[in-house]
């Protein structure tokens, strides 16, 4: 008889073999991500790969795996096969959690892995409460299948809905999963405010295109602060202040591991840098002659300030915090970070300018065949820094938060939860009654057959009471 | 003495009840177990004062952390979860020979973690990214997962090894080596339970990530290969529950699970790069 479309396809997607196949696919894919740089700018590719490489790479999205369509598409085809999965479980699971207990018969016991027998001489009202109570210590509620003066058949369980747990770990990873992929209905940007200033604009990951945002953000200080006696960051801190439609609505000091949250966009302290156009420079300037003292002058980028002596300026012409010389000895600037920072500075007198020349914050006795009456120290800048927001909105970031909750909780019953079973049926023989004690356990065998043991030694005590 | 020293004698003591274990397998002498024990016992106590005290130097040069920050603490943190998980194991499943397949990794971490000249042994102060309680969190449920495994790890080289041994002749044979049944059961029991821990141990990574960075997963090469090795065990827990798989089939899996931990723990780091290359 040939299969309709419909039950192909439904058979298709309940196939165990599909989700191992995606499973192996999905994890072949992500061990080559890990090996292959991800989002990387082409010149990195290209050092290791030949140029049609790495065409054929940027085809398949070898270079954006994680991101790419197919992968995607990898993920909701595994969700469906997990969702088709559990559906086709449940009707299964449905009818063993609502079917009633059977009594004991011959045939149950053929198929409970522990049973054990005892004979009693006597049967009444006391030792059934005996054996009741007995058992009761050791599984739940136990309840009376069949009662009557004669004989008697107890069945207690316990864990019945744990057998749920399968359910509850798919789920878990089918919220995950689509909670990841509503992610992608979000955004993940990075912006710089320099101290004091404002900003709207974010920069997307992973490319050059800008958003703006219907809010601007200010960052009134920023602080970081060294560990003593080293370049290394102890702790860098940003005060931001919200602007929303002209009115600032939210304030918040943040640092790593503690964002700002509003309107659904979380913003995070990420880095920090200086910015190289702003700031003031400390020098030092000391006359050549005479006998007067080394003064320090204050001087901003672009500004220039009078020298005590008549007639003489000093301006600051610019500033590079890591300076470096091209190839066609022109200066260029290595880094934001102050590896090297040095000043273009000019003596101006009587407003003509007679001397410019580098000076080195690393490198104060560096002269540079200066003329000047004048020798010049750098001491130090301070600029202003800005700070480096890591900006993400995740509409499914909730979601997975869910999935993950049931992950934990179905892997915890599955690890430590077992649904057992236990029978005990008293049955008139002759001159005696025959006791009979059977049992199962769905996991964890070995502790339900040492409570097995112990119960049916309490009921032996009881027998020869 | 200070958390060098302590952590010295530890590794010394930790290769030596190694050389026990081994003795206590030839040899097949019972009074043995309880001598073992109390070493086992003792070398922990030793390391977790070594610890502790080196969390306690930390605080004295200004910048204290608990000991989970670079490879050096990792190696000394991992060791020890091995050690307790081994030793609650031992006593849950009241066999004393599981430990002989374990102590080789613990050694080998110990003297690794002291002996390596790539492995710096100071103590750092914490970036700010790591200035959380979530680094404890985080870490010490993945290295009590991985301790799991790696207990399960012994315990299936011990099936192994025992199962290619003719069937035990004497009552000796087959005390000294617990029975196969219960390093079936050990197996599965410490893959279950490290399963769990590491779901936690990723899931407490994520929720981290996401308030430390904004992304509660990057597809960084750690977390991606703590994932696959997730999946693993996996795999292991469904052909054992589902499929009914036992012995020799589930040993193996999990020697391969294992290897996942392995190349999550220590590969990734010295191979690949990534956000988590300063650990």
């Amino acid at each position: 008889m040939k299969k309709s479309f419909t039950s192909s396809v439904w058979s298709f997607f309940i196939s165990l073999k599909l989700t191992i196949f995606i499973l192996i696919i999905i994890s072949i894919a992500s061990i080559i991500g890990t090996i292959i740089p991800q989002k990387e700018l082409p010149y990195v590719y290209l050092r290791a790969f030949k140029p049609s490489t790495y065409e054929l790479m940027r085809l398949l999205s070898f270079d954006n795996m994680y991101e790419s369509w197919w992968f995607m598409a990898l993920l909701t085809l595994f969700t469906l096969n997990l969702i088709c999965c559990t559906l086709n479980r449940f009707p299964g699971f449905w009818r063993f959690i609502t079917k009633k207990e059977k009594d004991l018969d011959d045939q149950l016991i053929k198929t409970l892995p522990l049973k054990k027998t005892l004979r009693l001489k006597a049967f009444d009202e006391r030792t059934r409460n005996l054996i009741t109570r007995s058992v009761q210590k050791y599984v739940h509620k136990p309840t009376a299948l069949k009662s009557s003066p004669e004989s008697f058949t107890l069945f207690a369980e316990s864990g019945k809905y744990t057998r749920a747990s399968f359910y509850i770990t798919h789920l878990g990873i089918v919220l995950i999963i689509i909670g990841g992929l509503l992610g992608n209905l979000g955004y993940q940007g990075y912006m710089q405010v320099v101290e004091g200033r404002t900003n709207d604009t974010i920069r997307l990951r992973g490319s050059t295109q800008e958003k703006k945002l219907d809010f601007s953000i200010r960052c009134d200080d920023f602080q970081v602060t060294f560990y003593e006696g080293s370049q290394r960051p102890k702790d860098f801190t940003s005060k931001l202040t919200i602007i929303d439609g002209g009115k600032e609505v939210k304030e918040k000091l943040i640092e790593v591991n503690d964002p700002l949250q509003y309107k659904g966009v979380f913003i995070y302290q990420s880095s920090y840098g200086t910015a190289p156009g702003d700031g003031q420079v400390l020098l030092e300037v000391t006359p050549k002659t005479g006998t007067q003292q080394a003064k320090r002058y204050r001087i901003g980028v672009g500004e220039r300030l009078p020298l005590e002596d008549e007639g003489y300026e000093l301006a600051v012409k610019r500033f590079v915090p890591d300076f470096s010389m091209g190839q066609n000895n022109e200066v260029i600037n290595r880094s934001q970070e102050m590896r090297n920072p040095a000043a273009q500075i000019t003596l101006i007198k009587d407003g003509n300018p007679v001397e410019e020349k580098w000076v080195f914050a690393n490198f104060p006795d560096f002269h540079g065949g200066q003329k000047g009456p004048y020798t010049f120290k750098f001491l130090n800048f301070a600029g202003r820094e800005y700070t480096g927001l890591q900006l993400t909105r995740d509409p499914g970031v909730w979601v997975v938060w869910a999935g993950c909750f049931f992950l934990c909780l179905g892997c915890y019953l599955i690890c430590f939860a077992s649904h057992q079973r236990l029978w005990l049926k008293v049955d008139p023989k002759k001159d005696e009654y025959l006791l009979t004690l059977a049992g199962t356990s769905s996991k964890n065998m070995l502790s339900f057959t040492k409570t097995f043991e112990r119960i049916y030694l309490e009921l032996k005590q009881i027998g020869k009471a | 003495m200070n958390s060098s020293s302590f952590l010295g004698i530890t590794t010394f003591l930790y290769l030596f009840t190694m050389a026990l274990y081994f003795a206590y397998i030839f040899f097949r002498n019972k009074k043995f177990g309880l001598i073992i024990r109390g070493f086992t016992i003792v070398g922990l106590l030793l390391h977790t004062v070594g610890l502790g005290l080196r969390w306690y130097e930390s605080y004295q040069l200004g910048y204290g952390h608990i000991p989970l920050s670079n490879m050096y603490e990792a190696l000394v943190s991992m060791a020890w979860c091995i050690v307790l998980v081994l030793i609650l194991m031992e006593q849950k499943f009241k066999t004393e020979t599981m430990g002989a397949f374990v102590f080789p990794i613990v050694s080998l971490a110990m003297a690794y973690a002291s002996l390596a000249p790539t492995v710096q042994d100071e103590i750092e102060p914490l970036i700010p990214a790591l200035q959380s309680n979530w680094l404890t969190y985080h870490v010490l449920t993945c290295f009590l997962g991985y301790a799991a495994f790696a207990v399960s790890f012994g315990a299936s080289i011990a099936f192994l090894l025992k199962q290619k041994d003719a069937p035990p002749t004497t009552e000796e044979d087959s005390a000294t080596l617990p029975a196969l049944d219960l390093l079936d059961e050990i197996i599965y029991k410490g893959n279950a339970v490290g399963f769990l821990l590491l779901a936690i141990g990723i899931i407490t990574g994520a929720v981290w990530a996401n308030y430390a960075w904004g992304s509660y997963w990057s597809w960084d090469p750690k977390e991606t290969w703590s994932l696959i090795t997730w999946l693993i065990y996996a795999v292991f827990l469904h052909a054992r529950l589902t499929r009914g798989w036992r012995g020799r089939k589930t040993a193996i899996l999990s020697i391969i699970g294992f290897c996942g931990v392995l190349f999550t723990f220590l590969g990734v780091n010295y191979v690949l790069s990534g956000l988590h290359s300063y650990a």
